[in-house]
């Protein structure tokens, strides 16, 4: 059920089996899992059904590094959290991916696949080849290929609030509190157990909860900020003794245009990349650099996808493509290109007959291209606690996002394999944008408003706050859900590995409690 | 369309026209040979403008092959004293040579990048030839 928190005698007191800070992708899918398993459950939500502007501004902070949107846009919180405007791309993070985690894909896999149906997802299946159709198929994968085909499947996307509004409201056992903050954790002593959680609204009630095990499931940044401002016994904050929260913040940097890419636009091979409905899911295909080219060029994981960019051949772009891209590759540069090198391409590419039957029937498709990746973590990239505070009285957060210095670089390498293999299977050339051909796609540099890393996973915990079981280091009933604990981040919308480890958590918290 | 015929057009008018003329270059010195092949790739490419920027680019690149006769050598990998048999080859046959050369360049990493478009080393060369 649903409840005000404002409407709370004061001094009200919840006692549970497990509170859950934060109703958004994780704390919704661990509560409802939890819940569904006799367990009884608080679920601590800051904001209401909709959105407030005086509790949104409690996300106000500082942006010191990189580039980056400012924190009360970044985020949402009301219920749903910040599902409520996500993009729905899905794909699980691969073996490679998690090979610093101390967890593996074995132990990832099922869970992921009950968080395919919870983020309203098809079959579980990402093996490109499944989804080909007599028009749509994925680049040869050849040997020595640098890049490999993969896919993407778009949940609607699930606005966790709305979609399982009702079922929190039903299920026996959980409670979810509308308009109540964390404004302290409380612990033991020596900081070995969290005792209580006090929580504040808006309005001065103060009012107290205390559980068997605490789980902090406000996302990336807020994660942080809420254990360093539980700062009276351990001083440097909550989890903080060896100096790792907050460390290792990543976003998933993208460019769109970091290339044009002139190709025959009625092959099947370009029409992998739009998106497509079918079998009860919606897919589209990308591509990826092998393990072995990833191992070898020391590239982060990349995906690039490929838009249309003059319509030919074309269905609708998978993401809004926006002004970003009329801008910046309008018809007038598109005709350029046309003008002096799609003919010599074309001419290059096929012989005569072949080109006045393929490619001059129709004009050769330009298209462009979304490169989006998963830098290596970088403890210096970090959030902070930063001046001022909120209207509850909580200290701000500065954000410091750093990116590799050589993010360019490391951009156009990934979009020169691409080129080859291009060339290689006979779809077309690929020119690479920068400064000089006078199409800088830096300055179209965004980030997927994916808050990762923070209180990062990892067995020691002088390089990680969480352990494998999303445990802090050294206290024994607080968790952390959410991609604050991913010790890599991969180039994939964090949704769909977020409820999975919701899930996993969820199982180990069960286990625990029996 | 319209640019499509022309290019057809002169592209089978020109390899019409070589085929009339084949063998007597045979008879000729390697050196004639390379200059008889450079001339015969060059048909292979009508759109002579574009070809010619990026080969310009391509020589700045590599100074070393500022030289048709090397160019020509090096677009096919053909030892010199194959040269000759080369310019014999009918007009598709070249271009399945050529087409199986830029592939190879392709899958080895052989590649260029002139004003940011990734091309074969032996498309660069090829417009080099243009210049």
């Amino acid at each position: 059920m649903f409840v005000d928190a404002k409407k709370l005698s004061k001094n009200f007191s919840i006692d549970v089996d497990v509170c859950i800070v934060g109703a958004g992708a994780g704390g919704i899918t661990l509560a409802r899992d939890l819940a569904s398993r006799n367990r009884t459950v608080a679920l601590f939500e800051s904001g209401s059904f909709e959105y407030d502007a005086d509790t949104q501004a409690l996300y106000s902070g500082a942006v010191v590094g990189h580039d980056f949107t400012p924190l009360d846009r970044d985020r949402l919180r009301f219920l749903g959290g910040t599902t409520n405007h996500w993009g729905g791309s899905c794909r699980p993070f691969d073996a490679l991916d998690l090979a610093d985690w101390p967890i593996g894909l074995d132990v990832l896999e099922p869970y992921y696949r009950r968080a395919h149906e919870i983020c309203q997802l098809g079959p579980y299946n990402y093996d490109p080849a499944d989804w080909s159709t007599e028009d749509a198929r994925p680049m040869p994968s050849n040997a020595g290929a640098n890049l490999k085909s993969g896919l993407f499947h778009y949940s609607p996307p699930t606005h966790f609030g709305t979609v399982y509004r009702d079922d929190l409201n039903s299920t026996d056992g959980l409670t979810v509190y509308l308009n109540a903050n964390l404004i302290d954790i409380e612990t033991s002593d020596d900081a070995d157990r969290v005792t209580g959680l006090k929580l504040a609204c808006l309005d001065g009630k103060q009012f107290h909860a205390r559980a068997r095990h605490y789980v902090l499931a406000a996302g990336g940044i807020e994660n942080v900020r809420l254990l360093l401002n539980a700062n009276r016994v351990q001083k440097v904050g909550l989890g903080n003794q060896f100096d790792q929260l907050g460390r290792y913040f990543m976003d998933h940097p993208y460019i769109i245009g970091g290339a044009t890419v002139l190709a025959d636009a009625s092959s099947p091979e370009m029409r992998f990349f739009t998106m497509r409905a079918m079998r009860g899911s919606v897919v589209a295909g990308h591509l990826c650099p092998t393990d072995e080219v990833r191992r070898r060029e020391h590239l982060p994981p990349f995906a690039i996808s490929i838009f249309t960019l003059n319509g030919t051949g074309a269905e609708p772009a998978p993401f809004a493509l926006p002004q970003v891209l009329r801008r910046n590759l309008s018809e007038e540069r598109a005709n350029q290109i046309d003008f002096y090198l799609s003919r010599l391409v074309a001419e290059l590419e096929k012989p005569a007959d072949w080109l006045f039957n393929k490619v001059w029937r129709e004009p050769p498709g330009t298209y462009t291209t979304l490169y989006i990746c998963g830098p290596d973590p970088d403890p210096q990239s970090r959030v902070m606690l930063g001046d001022g505070v909120d209207a509850l009285g909580m200290r701000r957060i500065k954000l410091d996002w750093r990116l590799p210095d050589n993010f360019e670089q490391q951009m156009q390498r990934a979009h020169e394999l691409l080129g080859q293999d291009l060339g290689r299977a006979g779809l077309g050339r690929l020119r690479i944008e920068s400064s000089a051909t006078g199409h800088d796609p830096m300055q179209n540099m965004n980030h997927g408003h994916h808050h990762m890393g923070t209180t990062r996973m990892h067995n020691d915990p002088h390089r990680g706050v969480v352990d494998a079981d999303c445990r802090v280091h050294g206290i024994g009933n607080l968790f952390i859900a959410g991609s604050s604990v991913f010790t890599s981040y991969a180039c994939d919308d964090p949704t769909m590995t977020i409820v999975a480890l919701a899930l996993r958590l969820s199982n180990h918290l069960k286990s625990l409690a029996t | 369309m319209r640019h499509s015929r022309r290019i057809v057009l002169l592209w089978t008018g020109i390899a019409s026209g070589l085929s009339l003329m084949p063998r007597f270059v045979q008879a000729y010195p390697l050196s004639a040979a390379a200059d008889g092949l450079a001339a015969r790739l060059r048909t292979l490419i009508v759109d002579h403008a574009a070809a010619r920027r990026l080969g310009r680019l391509y020589i700045r690149q590599v100074p070393a092959e500022d030289d048709p006769r090397t160019l020509a050598r090096l677009t096919l990998a053909l030892p010199e004293t194959q040269q000759a048999d080369a310019i014999d080859l009918d007009h598709n046959s070249l271009r399945v040579r050529l087409d199986a050369r830029v592939r190879e360049d392709f899958a080895s990493g052989a590649t260029v990048q002139l004003d940011g478009w990734v091309l074969s080393r032996t498309e660069a060369r090829l417009c080099a030839l243009c210049r």
